[in-house]
């Protein structure tokens, strides 16, 4: 394995017990908090709740070991309904956001701008690792007709070593 | 020159254009001249373009026919009384398309003196002394100062010098090998009875006899025992010793009783020399020779239904019946003889031991046995086996002979070489007539047998051959019409046989010709001669050639440039680089077209190119193997770096989301406060 991937490889393991180290406490911080709102305001906690199902719905579906999707979606989301529900509690709100259709929008729209980052970034970032390589093949295959030109085909006479094929696979 | 008519030019019926010898000789083909005509060399009229007004004769060597040319160098512009000047040598292209090798003579102002079965006036003393046998004796002594021997000294080949019939010269003595046409009456005894062509260089005592042999002739006015052949003249001499054998019931002249007794005698030791002709020609009163003759037997010995008493008697007879000499060799027969009747104690223990079947002396085979039995019997004598009779010193042009015209006899040679018996001949001979005049030549004979036995290419019989005789022309079939006497010359002939489309190729004349002339080593040798010749055999032919080339400076060589293109392609298929193959092909056409084996070679030998070409090409190979792997594990490359950006991605997007969050939330807030 190349020296870089193994760094990036070390970097995930680094990242992942993070994850699972502060994991626990904050989902214990968050069922207090939800807990206390849910007792104190019951409308916003039902709004919150309301305005958060694209962070559940990403939740569930997530495949990413460390959650990125679900904290992509859920910090969107989130930013979208917390000025909502702050606003309720300070009673700038002339009405409650349980009903009013405003207070959902930003939320969903943030959920889905984070979701759209979430898949168009790596998108994009492969993207450029293929045309790179398929640059990088062409070269290679224009310096071997280069050399079998120069040289003759007696030069494309050597046994290939596929003995690290596997551990690369 | 023409007394008489006899050998007067002659128009040929069809005449051919003049050959120059030189810048300064013209020969007519069409004019031939009869009476210097031998069988080894046809006679034409020459004419020198710087004195058009002399009689001059070209000796032109028939085909197979090998002229002395190491003689040629030493005798040409020798202008000495006694003999017919010779004034130029060498190779010309003859009307034929052949090269041959001519020699340009002043012509003699008469016919020969003196043929077989002819018969003149006897010549008087007096005349013959002052006439021939001083300016003779004179001209020999010049001759030995020169390192040759005359050996063509007879009756047919002398000649009146002048019209007026005041001098007598010898005639040419280049036309072909040493003594290879001298009759037997004219030939030392100890040479008479070798081969013609084995007979040797000789020395000034050779031609001290024949030179009495002749004066005897011009003295009685005939032919010494004209009407016998050569082998009963051999036989009479045996039987009855020189002087008794030619001279019959002629009675000599006083004046000429002492030359005669000297220089004909039976033992070769005792025989006149130079300097003691030289004293009783001024006067003087030299000691005269024992009356010495062959030692008999006590008892004949009875071989294939004759009776021999001689050594050298039975010496003969056994060479002449190989087989029949076995059978009594092996059967005891001559032992018996030897231990009973043989004067000679040495010789017959000799005969005894090899005899005897568990002796080392016939390890070698029967025709080995044979020849050393008659070296012990007749050691004076040549080295008799398979049939043939030569001398060491003579097996050049012998072999060379044999190779011409009698290849049935190279085993003979071979099993010689192998079984080393030249070099027991050298040690069996004793005296000046001996060990000494072969002595110089000892380290030659020492490596005749490896070079005989050695199968690798340039050995071989045909390597003794070449180096024997320096001056000998290379006898391979696709040089034997160009006279090619050095590497140089070798060159254009084989350049011009390819260009006709020959396909005889490298034999072994031309390998050995090479390693005793050009100094060729195996390696090379293999290479020229194909087969499984690796690539450094093949570069090493290629460097001997271009070496060849460049030493004798050559010309252009566009046919032998374009075979050895093919022989260095496999070099320059190693290289690798396609822009570096094309370039050394063009400069390889250029090189061929040119005929420049030297450029050639030049592209193929840059080992500093081809290691740099093969350091590139496995850097070449590396980094393809790379690329290979690299893209073999592309889609496993992708997909780890697509999990990278996927995690890079969502935590970027995480910051985003959280800071977007952050500013809608105040955002919100601030709207409705």
């Amino acid at each position: 394995m190349a020296p870089k991937a193994k760094l990036v490889e070390r970097a995930q393991q680094r990242s992942r017990g993070w994850v699972k180290k502060v994991a626990p406490a904050a989902w214990l911080l968050a069922a207090v908090m939800s807990l206390m709102l849910l007792v104190m305001w019951p409308a916003i906690a039902i709004y919150v709740a309301l305005a958060g199902l694209p962070t559940l719905a990403m939740a569930l579906v997530d495949d990413d070991p460390e959650r990125r999707g679900t904290l992509c979606v859920g910090a969107l989301n989130f930013a979208g309904s917390l000025p909502f529900a702050l606003l309720a509690l300070g009673g700038t709100l002339r009405t409650t956001p349980l009903t009013w259709g405003t207070a959902y929008f930003y939320p969903y729209l943030g959920a889905m701008v984070g979701f759209a980052i979430y898949v168009a970034v790596p998108y994009v970032l492969r993207r450029i690792v293929r045309v790179e390589e398929e640059r990088e093949r062409r070269l290679l295959s224009e310096r071997q007709d280069a050399l079998v030109e120069e040289w003759g085909a007696n030069v494309a006479t050597v046994r290939l070593d596929f003995s690290r094929a596997d551990d690369a696979r | 020159m023409a007394e008489g008519g006899e050998n007067a030019p002659t128009r040929a019926p069809t005449s051919s254009r003049d050959v120059m010898l030189g810048e300064r000789f013209k020969i007519r083909p069409g004019q031939t001249v009869m009476d210097m005509a031998t069988p080894a060399a046809e006679a034409f009229v020459a004419v020198d373009q710087t004195q058009p007004d002399t009689a001059m004769t070209a000796l032109v060597a028939r085909p197979e026919q090998l002229p002395r040319v190491s003689a040629c160098a030493q005798l040409k512009g020798l202008s000495q009384a006694g003999a017919a000047k010779l004034l130029e040598h060498g190779p010309i292209d003859w009307p034929d398309g052949t090269r041959r090798y001519a020699m340009v003579y002043e012509t003699p102002a008469g016919a020969a003196i003196l043929r077989r079965n002819a018969s003149i006036q006897p010549i008087d003393p007096r005349v013959l002394v002052r006439s021939f046998i001083a300016p003779a004796a004179s001209l020999l002594a010049e001759y030995v100062r020169r390192g040759v021997a005359h050996r063509a000294i007879r009756p047919d080949n002398v000649y009146w010098y002048d019209f007026g019939q005041s001098k007598l010269i010898l005639g040419p003595c280049t036309a072909g090998p040493p003594g290879a046409r001298q009759p037997a009456q004219f030939e030392p005894l100890e040479l008479a009875i070798c081969d013609p062509y084995g007979r040797g260089p000789g020395t000034a005592i050779d031609d001290v006899y024949s030179l009495g042999a002749t004066a005897l002739a011009l003295a009685m006015g005939r032919w010494p025992m004209a009407e016998a052949d050569d082998p009963a003249v051999i036989q009479r001499r045996i039987d009855v010793g020189n002087w008794d054998a030619l001279a019959g019931k002629y009675n000599p002249p006083t004046d000429l009783y002492d030359f005669f007794r000297g220089t004909l005698a039976d033992d070769p030791t005792e025989r006149w020399t130079l300097p003691t002709l030289a004293k009783w020609l001024d006067g003087g009163r030299p000691a005269l020779p024992r009356m010495t003759s062959l030692a008999k037997a006590r008892e004949p010995f009875l071989f294939e239904g004759k009776l021999y008493r001689t050594g050298r008697e039975i010496a003969l007879a056994l060479s002449k019946n190989p087989p029949q000499a076995t059978g009594a060799i092996r059967t005891g027969v001559l032992a018996d003889w030897a231990r009973r009747a043989l004067p000679d104690d040495i010789a017959a223990k000799k005969v005894q031991a090899m005899s005897v079947p568990e002796n080392p002396a016939g390890r070698d085979g029967d025709p080995a046995l044979v020849a050393r039995i008659c070296l012990a019997l007749d050691p004076s004598g040549p080295i008799h086996i398979s049939g043939v009779s030569v001398r060491p010193d003579g097996v050049a042009s012998a072999l060379a002979r044999a190779y011409l015209s009698a290849r049935d006899t190279l085993p003979a040679y071979d099993s010689m070489f192998r079984s080393g018996i030249h070099l027991e001949w050298v040690s069996a001979q004793q005296g000046p007539q001996g060990a000494g005049r072969q002595a110089r030549r000892l380290t030659v004979y020492e490596r005749l047998s490896r070079w005989v036995m050695e199968p690798i290419p340039g050995s071989g019989l045909e390597r003794c051959l070449y180096e024997l005789d320096q001056r000998l022309p290379c006898l391979s079939p696709l040089s034997i019409d160009q006279w090619v006497e050095s590497p140089g010359e070798m060159l254009p002939a084989i350049d011009a046989a390819i260009a006709e489309g020959d396909q005889k190729g490298f034999d072994r004349h031309i390998a050995a010709f090479l390693a005793a002339r050009g100094a060729a080593d195996e390696n090379a040798l293999k290479g020229l001669m194909g087969g499984s010749a690796d690539e450094e055999a093949r570069m090493a032919s290629l460097k001997l050639l271009a070496h060849l080339q460049e030493t004798y400076l050559v010309g252009a060589l566009p046919n032998l440039a374009a075979q050895c293109a093919v022989l260095v392609r496999p070099t320059v298929e190693q290289f690798q680089r396609i822009s570096t193959k094309e370039l050394i092909a063009r400069k390889s056409e250029t090189a061929v077209g040119q005929g420049d084996l030297q450029g050639l070679l030049n592209i193929v030998d840059d080992r500093v190119a081809l290691d740099a070409d093969k350091k590139g090409f496995d850097s070449a190979k590396t980094e393809y193997a790379a690329a290979s792997e690299r893209l073999s594990k592309a889609d496993l490359v992708v997909l780890d770096r697509s999990r990278q950006a996927t995690y890079r991605g969502r935590e970027t997007a995480t910051l985003a989301a959280g800071s977007l969050a952050l500013a809608t939330f105040f955002g919100v807030l601030a709207a409705y406060l």
